[in-house]
């Protein structure tokens, strides 16, 4: 076993430390820093903003009208969110409405949209991807939303990929 | 780019390793292990607990449209030996009614709930923050949560922050 489950080699007190040790350590530290990660948001992470009619089922949402879903996200100040990833099935009617969204709550501030696209084409699963490169900031509430128009729309949850934990 | 984005330097086979290069790997396990971190909870974050008068989740805040509301409550997802140190509420009191914020705590295994520090908002007009102070290390077994009571219709509740500066992973 070596680094990073256990030590690569344990230094005598008055032994040099070898390059390669420290080559590894300042490797993991950049890795364990800036790591790349995806966050799952499954469907059960979401909740209806002002009752709407969405239903939670089996891992997804269905609807029977306009509902607007609202997932939090809680990484911490200074995470860079890359792209958030929603998978629904549109169902060939409709739109479909995905955001990142912000607000300052210590102002209060209007809400910010920080990125959104809209799906009005799609008829079968397919995903939907924002790339915002947004780092979280201070004082900010940060929250995946997505507003699903028809009885046909189906909406499976989403993904975010963030690094600089 | 030096660390934490890429290496400061690659030390070459049989060379010394730089003391400074050392430091600065020893700061930085110091640093990932004991950082100052703000993780946010929306206003989506938060749960209605039981009664008749459910508050309203809008586009990123909380109304009341029944008053007293029935309370709301967020999770603290923080594994034992974390400290919190500060908890940050965004609220409008819009000048009436009593808001009141709490950090509370309920043993797994006896069951028995507790408040770690509460704050009471009976002035203010305008939008506004609270916070609590006290500092909480995660016990084992613990449940840690906050929650907000709303009490006049004219409440409106953001979300809050939570900070840390010793965290467990």
């Amino acid at each position: 076993m070596a680094l990073p489950t256990t030590r690569d080699i344990t230094v005598s007190p008055t032994s040099p430390i070898p390059s390669a040790l420290a080559n590894k350590l300042q490797d993991m530290i950049t890795g364990w820093k800036f790591p790349a990660m995806d966050f799952p948001h499954p469907a059960c992470d979401w909740r209806p903003q002002g009752g709407g009619s969405g239903l939670l089922g089996d891992g997804q949402w269905t609807f029977g009208g306009l509902t607007i879903l609202m997932a939090k996200i809680r990484l911490p100040v200074g995470t860079l969110i890359s792209s958030c990833t929603f998978g629904y099935n549109r169902g060939g009617a409709g739109t479909i409405d995905v955001y990142l969204k912000k607000r300052n709550i210590v102002t209060g501030a209007a809400v910010v949209v920080v990125a959104t696209s809209a799906d009005v084409t799609g008829s079968a699963w397919e995903t939907a991807v924002l790339n915002p490169a947004y780092t979280v900031e201070a004082d900010f509430s940060v929250w995946l939303e997505t507003r699903c128009s028809n009885g046909a729309n189906i909406f499976g949850g989403a993904k975010i990929n963030a690094s600089r934990l | 780019m030096p660390l934490p984005l890429t290496r400061d330097h690659t030390a070459a086979a049989a060379a010394a390793v730089r003391a400074n290069t050392w430091n600065k790997l020893q700061d930085m396990v110091v640093g990932a292990a004991m950082p100052t971190l703000d993780f946010p909870h929306p206003a989506c974050d938060f749960e209605i607990g039981a009664g008749a008068n459910p508050p309203l989740l809008g586009d990123g805040q909380w109304t009341v449209p029944v008053a007293p509301a029935n309370v709301i409550q967020s999770s603290i997802v923080l594994a034992p030996g974390t400290r919190i140190v500060s908890v940050k509420f965004g609220y409008n009191r819009a000048g009436a009614g009593t808001l009141l914020f709490r950090l509370r705590k309920r043993d797994f295994a006896g069951g028995a709930a507790a408040n770690i520090d509460t704050v009471s908002v009976v002035a203010g007009a305008a939008w506004a923050t609270v916070s609590l102070i006290t500092p909480y290390v995660v016990e084992p077994d613990m449940q840690v949560l906050i929650d907000v009571t709303l009490d006049n219709v004219a409440h409106i509740f953001g979300g809050a922050i939570v900070t840390v500066d010793r965290m467990v992973l």
